[in-house]
């Protein structure tokens, strides 16, 4: 055995620039856009496997992270852990659980940090932008959301050729 | 003993504000940049502790304000995956190897938040801006590398 001495993907790209590598040159410090929504789902169906519409993103769009918190009308959006351990996905069609895995929202009020998970199919590593504008949606599961309770989430994205 | 009232240094700074404070006024709202990279190591070239991953070009003048850090597996397409072993790391520019602080055991997949941790010798605390362009690096240590396992790195940071 021995060390190594690696370079990642982006750095490698940046010490030997070419024209054909500026179209991702945001990865190495582009500007992060935050795309935030909240949600409650009151009343016209609550059970799991419902989907809550949560963000359009754009083409080009690399999202780095989310943050997902409960939260209850009652306590104006506040972070309030929900009422029975209901848990999510967050993605697009096609691959509902592309930006992670959302816990159980009933365990705890605190932000989780959720990070993308592509499975290989149109996206292959967590660098690759998005082919498509898109919109993004939670899929529940394990039980049911109670009335009035929701959800925020806040996604961090750059734009491949946006610097 | 008594209370006190103390003002944050940015805080400060805008009170009170002067030509001489423009520089670091981007520290109360300037944009957020992220630099993302990911690595993985391969046995051919080396998995030992002390291997060192370049993960970021950051220019002068920016001030990192976070990392956001996790494991990954080429197998699993970059979601977060623990390694096999405990492998710690530090990351930071050469001189200050852990400027940016300190990377608990990549065998949870959960995502570390890391913060700076300036030694005092050039940076001597969390606002001071780089002096100059400057490669990132991650040293590895405590348990050597699985091949075909790596880390995601994403550094925060303001101009």
């Amino acid at each position: 055995m021995a060390t190594g001495t690696y370079e990642g993907d982006v750095f490698t790209l940046q010490d030997t620039p070419v024209l054909s590598t500026l179209p991702r040159a945001a990865l190495g410090g582009g500007v992060v856009y935050c795309s935030t929504d909240r949600c409650i789902p009151d009343g016209t169906g609550l059970d799991a496997a419902s989907t809550i519409h949560v963000a359009k993103l754009p083409k080009g769009a690399v999202v780095l992270y989310s943050l997902v918190y409960p939260i209850d009308s009652a306590t104006f959006d506040a972070p309030d852990a929900a009422t029975l351990a209901v848990t999510g996905e967050l993605g697009i069609t096609g691959d509902t659980d592309l930006f992670g895995d959302i816990g159980d929202i009933n365990a705890s009020e605190l932000p989780q940090v959720v990070i993308p998970k592509p499975d290989g199919t149109t996206y292959v590593d967590r660098t690759d932008p998005l082919e498509d504008d898109v919109d993004v949606f939670i899929t529940t599961a394990d039980e049911a959301i109670t009335t009035t309770e929701g959800i925020v989430v806040q996604m961090f994205y750059t734009v491949a050729g946006k610097i | 003993m008594a209370t006190g009232t103390y003002e944050g240094d940015v805080y400060a700074v805008q009170e009170t504000a002067v030509i001489g404070s423009i520089p670091n006024a981007k520290l109360a709202g300037g944009n957020i940049y992220c630099s993302v990279d990911r690595t993985v190591a391969a046995t051919g070239d080396g998995l030992d502790l002390g291997s060192t991953h370049k993960v970021g070009k950051l220019p002068k003048g920016a001030i990192v304000l976070y990392s956001i850090v996790y494991p990954i597996a080429t197998a699993t397409f970059d979601a977060p995956d623990a390694t096999t072993g405990a492998t710690t790391a530090t990351l930071g520019i050469s001189g200050d190897a852990n400027l940016f602080g300190a990377i608990t055991t990549l065998a949870s997949a959960t995502p570390q938040i890391i913060m700076p941790s300036p030694d005092g010798t050039t940076y001597t605390n969390r606002n001071k801006p780089l002096q100059e362009a400057v490669d990132v690096i991650m040293t590895t240590a405590a348990v050597n590398w699985t091949t075909a396992e790596g880390a995601c790195v994403m550094i925060f940071y303001t101009m």
